[in-house]
């Protein structure tokens, strides 16, 4: 017998491998559009790289010890893993959530909320992953990057697609709508990618400012 | 196989925001049946199933899903479940037969299992051929047939229908009803809601009326009828219909029940009241055999239950 069972369940999750065929559901998914995929994901960043790198960091002298390009390459492998990670958690889980009910589907079969709630999140992560290492590449071809140290920056990726994609989707399940994330991204996104030194050092700042320091660096 | 009922529920209540949406229900499944929820929208159909499903946890009550207790134990459960929901959820990225791949591996079934199985499927399903079918260019009966073969690819013992024809044209619904049956000769026990009172009287050996989140009836649809209705029914159309209803027709029949221009009189010998009737050629009448649909409207009402 069930006694007056609450609604609020506050216990640990229970995931299970089934878990994996939610992520894998997510894959094939993007891998019908991979390529236009992969291609929004970068052309933005790098737009962004190139034209404040060469044309804001011509103004520029060096900017920690290193040209401003270089330093800007770095703050857009994070800035843009946590973008991707973002969108993955907010829009495209919100569309599988209400619009597609793609996961009123797979609860009708013997997979749990807590592993669809882990797919998704382990799918934005690895999305947005894909995203911040595509650019890692690119910028190590063009040379921004000389020392293989820059290689620990694979896990620091994972983890950022991780942290943002758990947070998107704590949004993704208190949203009424989509209109809803406009205010995740400006009161909260936006801020961050400005503060927290993706386009400038952080020390530069007012003096009573002094944030963490950025995830990538 | 489980020797048990496949789906017991005893005194089942669950509120939404302090109002009871199902109140005390208790059912048991019998092998091998097609059981009908009937009821009115929102009379708790569907919570009731959401419950037994796991998905909804009920205030209290006790349910036994294929011998494992509920909500419990519903994950394990559900892995001989076939669910068709009342709204086709098929995913619009991929095409038929992906839908049902994707679908096999949620109930940890390798590709390898579940491939073979696809073009068995599609055939049960009348969509031979449509392999690589994109979702959205199939018509809504072929949605509700795949979201069907979709159901069995677990092979399930029990299946579960949340108003399967409902918004389907009459040739859609005539295949999923025979669909249907040929599921239930070959072993499987159905559990279907429903309003379509054709399919609750095609499919369905018992049937429960659900009202208020409340069981009030479960018998054969037949008896249903014998029980609670006169035997024949006369619509009377026109103009003059109402104040004839109120005027004369209580001489001929049982009870008569007036909505908008059409008597409805309720008659266990319709002859006194056609020959009367004869007489009045501006009132056009429809005599025929009383069906589960009227069972429901005498018990529901003709208002509208939203």
């Amino acid at each position: 017998m069930i006694k007056a069972m609450s609604a609020l369940d506050y216990s640990l999750p229970r995931f299970s491998l089934r878990a994996l065929a939610v992520w894998r559901r997510n894959f094939l998914v993007w891998r019908k559009l991979a390529i236009p995929s992969l291609l929004g994901n970068l052309a933005d960043p790098m737009i962004y790289l190139f034209g404040l790198g060469y044309g804001l960091g011509g103004l520029l002298p060096q900017v920690g010890g290193v040209t401003y390009i270089a330093f800007l390459a770095s703050g857009t492998v994070c800035g843009s893993t946590m973008n991707a990670a973002s969108f993955e958690a907010l829009y495209s889980s919100f569309s599988r959530m209400h619009m597609q009910k793609t996961w009123e589907a797979i609860m009708n079969a013997p997979v749990s909320l807590d592993d669809v709630m882990l797919g998704e999140l382990l799918w934005a992560a690895a999305k947005a992953s894909l995203s911040g290492v595509a650019i890692l590449a690119v910028i190590l071809m063009l040379g921004f990057v000389a020392s293989p140290l820059a290689l620990w920056a694979l896990p620091v990726i994972f983890i950022t697609g991780l942290c943002f994609a758990a947070l998107g989707l704590i949004i993704t399940a208190l949203a009424p709508s989509y209109d809803f994330f406009m205010y995740y991204f400006t009161l909260f996104i936006t801020p961050m990618v400005l503060l927290c030194g993706v386009f400038f050092p952080p020390i530069n700042c007012h003096p009573w400012y002094k944030p963490s320091p950025h995830g990538c660096r | 196989m489980h020797p048990q009922s496949p789906l017991i529920v005893s005194t089942l209540q669950k509120s939404y925001a302090g109002k009871r949406v199902v109140d005390g229900l208790n059912l048991e499944l019998v092998r091998g049946e097609c059981f009908g929820l009937l009821g009115p929208n929102g009379a708790g159909k569907t919570t009731t199933l959401r419950c037994c499903l796991g998905l909804t946890t009920p205030d209290s009550g006790a349910i036994t899903l294929v011998g494992l207790p509920v909500p419990a134990q519903a994950r394990e459960a559900r892995a001989s479940i076939g669910v068709v929901p009342q709204f086709d959820n098929l995913d619009p990225d991929f095409t038929a037969a992906e839908n049902l791949l994707v679908y096999g591996r949620y109930f940890g079934l390798s590709d390898a299992d579940i491939r073979p199985k696809i073009p068995e499927l599609l055939e049960f399903a009348g969509l031979a051929g449509k392999e690589n079918a994109n979702i959205r260019t199939l018509s809504g009966g072929m949605k509700r047939r795949l979201t069907l073969a979709r159901a069995l690819v677990n092979d399930p013992d029990l299946l579960v229908l949340d108003e399967p024809t409902t918004g389907l044209d009459p040739q859609a619904r005539h295949l999923i009803w025979e669909r249907l049956k040929r599921l239930l000769s070959q072993g499987k026990t159905i559990l279907l809601t429903t309003h379509v009172m054709d399919e609750a009287d095609r499919l369905c050996q018992r049937l429960a009326r659900v009202d208020a989140g409340r069981m009030m009836t479960i018998c054969p649809p037949r008896e249903l009828i014998r029980e609670h209705i006169e035997a024949q029914v006369v619509e009377v159309y026109g103009e003059d219909a109402p104040t004839w209803a109120l005027n004369q027709a209580p001489a001929f029949a049982q009870r008569v029940e007036v909505s908008g221009e059409t008597a409805f009189c309720y008659v266990s010998d319709a002859t006194a009241l056609l020959q009367h009737l004869a007489d009045k050629p501006q009132l056009r009448t429809l005599h025929r055999p009383a069906n589960l649909e009227d069972v429901f409207l005498k018990l529901t009402g003709r208002d509208l239950r939203d």
